[in-house]
């Protein structure tokens, strides 16, 4: 069974309408999870940000995080598979270079910075790590094409977490 | 309270993540690279990597440490003991972020975490201290405070046995100054020190305390952590065999500080202990978790580091002063990887085997395993090992069949002296002093 990103919208809004607490749900390499709770500052979660100004509505509005496994993409995808090919030098994986989240366009909703396929040069944005409201660009490192996305838009990533692979140019 | 980040590593990162799972708590560990494989991150909830294997890069990057817990959506963040616990713009930028820090608040943090001004909310709250001024290079504070050698220099910024050094003469002072002073700056950013009298015979003795955040203050009892190396404790035990009427002062003497302060969460108020003349005076006090709080929890049935979450979720502690009570006696022998052939060098390497003696009422705090590889950047713990007794003879005979029954291959280990420590006259009969244990391996050698 797999969750998509309307599974997890439905289910955001089911908790919001029960009266329950929340709900903490694992499927496949996806946990969810969805609680009612007191807003905090701004958040930037799984799909759903909870912008920063929040009215009475927004207070009662659940919050949901959505994790993946490290080492997984969210499709299943396997890394070691693109560790290997990068060791053969095939390709270069961009890691994350700092802890935080990451953000894969400028703004929700906005066109993403690369897609799968795209041409980068060393210099082109792949991404934005954001560490405690400073943002911090990520760049493509090399010349090529965007093989694989490894990350999800607003997603935690770790240090060194691989973010995405570039197909080196011959 | 929901998720808990665990903003620490080995042995303590295992025992919040356990206490955390005891609670029906989540809990998100933080680690650097290096220990992207150890016990703590396999038994977390979830885990995310905050920076490269350096401390300062990883544990101590204060920006990394807190959006890894925001990022992770967690709710609450637990500093363990040294790294960031001690931190107060750490625990302000926690508390700023939306989260709950577990520990006292950070502006307690703050005053408890200079010592010389912890010092003076002792005075105030009654407590006896040690007359002190602040340490120049030219000795002039100590004619200034009416000190006179032998005198003790000591980081102004935090504890731990770290920039810390003792002076015998005006001739020493110079070099013992620069060498504190950069010690002070390594282990705390702030290379301040001051100058203080020297006891030159005395007793570390320091108090539990715990306070919730309706009023409640109580101490768990004493310990005492005498046998030190290099101002490093190695061995500890509760309660400290001193008489009744000192247990009873120094616990009074430390609820009157937190109630001074305005403690909240764990905490441990140190003093030092002259047995000669039965004086105590008031040191310092760690607003966190010691390493050593096993041996309380021992000899009180008192979970610290789950009260420690439940008063940061605000819950009153559920019980008093007079429910605490104490049965019987509790050691506790830090293991470390320091090479005893090669003058205690830390000497990482691979843990080929571990598992722990069955003992009765033994317990060993540790995050090895077989094949745990120990890295270098950080300090040399690998295990905490504690046995409790009816009486004092027997902890420490349990103690010592803990030690010697542990399987630890791999590594070279401070097992033997622990062994030996627990088998000296002077020792079993109480009789040492936090000189102890130099004075002895200076002889030895």
């Amino acid at each position: 069974m797999e969750l998509s990103l309307d599974d997890v919208r439905d289910l955001i809004a089911e908790v919001g309408r029960l009266d329950i607490s929340g709900l903490d749900l694992a499927v496949g390499d996806v946990r969810l999870s969805v609680h009612k709770t007191r807003p905090g500052p701004a958040e930037r979660t799984g799909t759903d940000p909870v912008p920063a100004v929040l009215d009475e509505r927004a207070a009662a509005a659940p919050v949901a995080t959505v994790t993946v496994e490290a080492g997984r993409t969210s499709d299943g995808d396997d890394l070691d598979e693109w560790l290997a090919r990068e060791r053969a030098g095939e390709v270069l994986i961009v890691r994350a270079p700092m802890v935080g989240v990451f953000y894969r366009a400028e703004k929700p909703g906005a066109t993403p910075f690369v897609s799968e396929g795209d041409a980068v040069t060393a210099d082109t944005t792949t991404g934005i790590i954001e560490v405690m409201k400073l943002f911090h660009s990520v760049r493509a490192g090399v010349d090529g094409v965007v093989a694989r996305i490894f990350c999800e838009d607003a997603e935690a990533v770790g240090f060194d977490q691989p973010v995405l692979a570039i197909e080196l140019r011959r | 309270m929901r998720r808990v980040f665990v903003a620490n590593r080995g042995e303590v990162a295992v025992r919040i993540v356990r206490a955390c799972h005891a609670l029906g708590l989540q809990a998100v560990v933080g680690h650097s690279l290096a220990d992207a494989d150890s016990l703590a991150v396999r038994m977390a909830d979830s885990a995310i990597c905050v920076g490269p294997a350096p401390a300062s890069r990883s544990y101590l990057d204060r920006a990394a440490v807190l959006s890894a817990a925001v990022a992770t959506g967690c709710d609450a963040v637990h500093p363990g003991y040294g790294f960031l616990a001690e931190d107060p713009d750490f625990a302000e930028g926690v508390v700023s972020a939306g989260l709950v820090f577990v520990g006292p608040p950070p502006h307690v943090v703050r005053l408890m975490g200079d010592k010389t001004a912890a010092k003076g909310m002792a005075s105030q709250a009654g407590l006896p201290v040690l007359e002190s001024g602040p340490a120049t290079e030219d000795r002039s504070a100590i004619n200034l405070a009416g000190l006179r050698f032998p005198v003790l220099i000591k980081a102004a910024a935090g504890g731990g046995g770290r920039g810390i050094r003792r002076v015998g003469t005006a001739e020493d002072f110079s070099a013992a100054f620069h060498e504190a002073t950069a010690e002070a700056l390594a282990a705390f950013g702030d290379g301040r020190v001051y100058v203080e009298t020297l006891v030159t015979r005395a007793r570390h003795v320091e108090v539990q305390v715990l306070a919730d955040h309706h009023g409640t203050v109580v101490h768990l009892g004493d310990r005492e952590c005498s046998v030190q190396r290099r101002h490093q404790k190695v061995l500890e035990e509760a309660p400290a065999p001193v008489p009744n009427e000192v247990h009873e002062r120094l616990g009074r003497w430390a609820v009157d500080l937190c109630k001074h302060v305005g403690y909240r969460n764990a905490g441990t108020v140190e003093f030092l202990y002259d047995d000669a003349t039965g004086e105590c005076w008031f040191i310092e006090m760690n607003p966190r978790l010691q390493v050593e709080h096993g041996v309380t929890e021992l000899v009180t049935g008192i979970d610290i580091v789950a009260n420690q979450l439940a008063i940061a979720t605000g819950a009153e502690l559920e019980f008093d002063q007079v429910d605490v009570t104490e049965r019987g006696h509790a050691v506790e022998w830090r293991i470390t990887c320091e090479d005893p052939e090669r003058g205690f060098l830390p000497s990482p390497g691979v843990v080929t085997e571990w598992r722990a003696a069955l003992i009765e009422r033994s317990r060993v705090d540790s995050h090895c395993f077989d094949g745990y590889v120990v890295p270098p950047f950080y300090d040399s713990l690998l295990a905490k090992v504690m046995a409790h007794g009816s009486d004092r003879t027997e902890a420490i005979a349990r103690l010592d069949r803990a030690l010697a029954g542990l399987r630890l291959e791999g590594v070279a280990t401070n097992r033997g002296l622990g062994r030996r420590i627990l088998a000296a006259e002077e020792f079993r009969s109480a009789a040492v002093h936090t000189r102890w244990l130099d004075d002895l391996m200076k002889d030895a050698s």
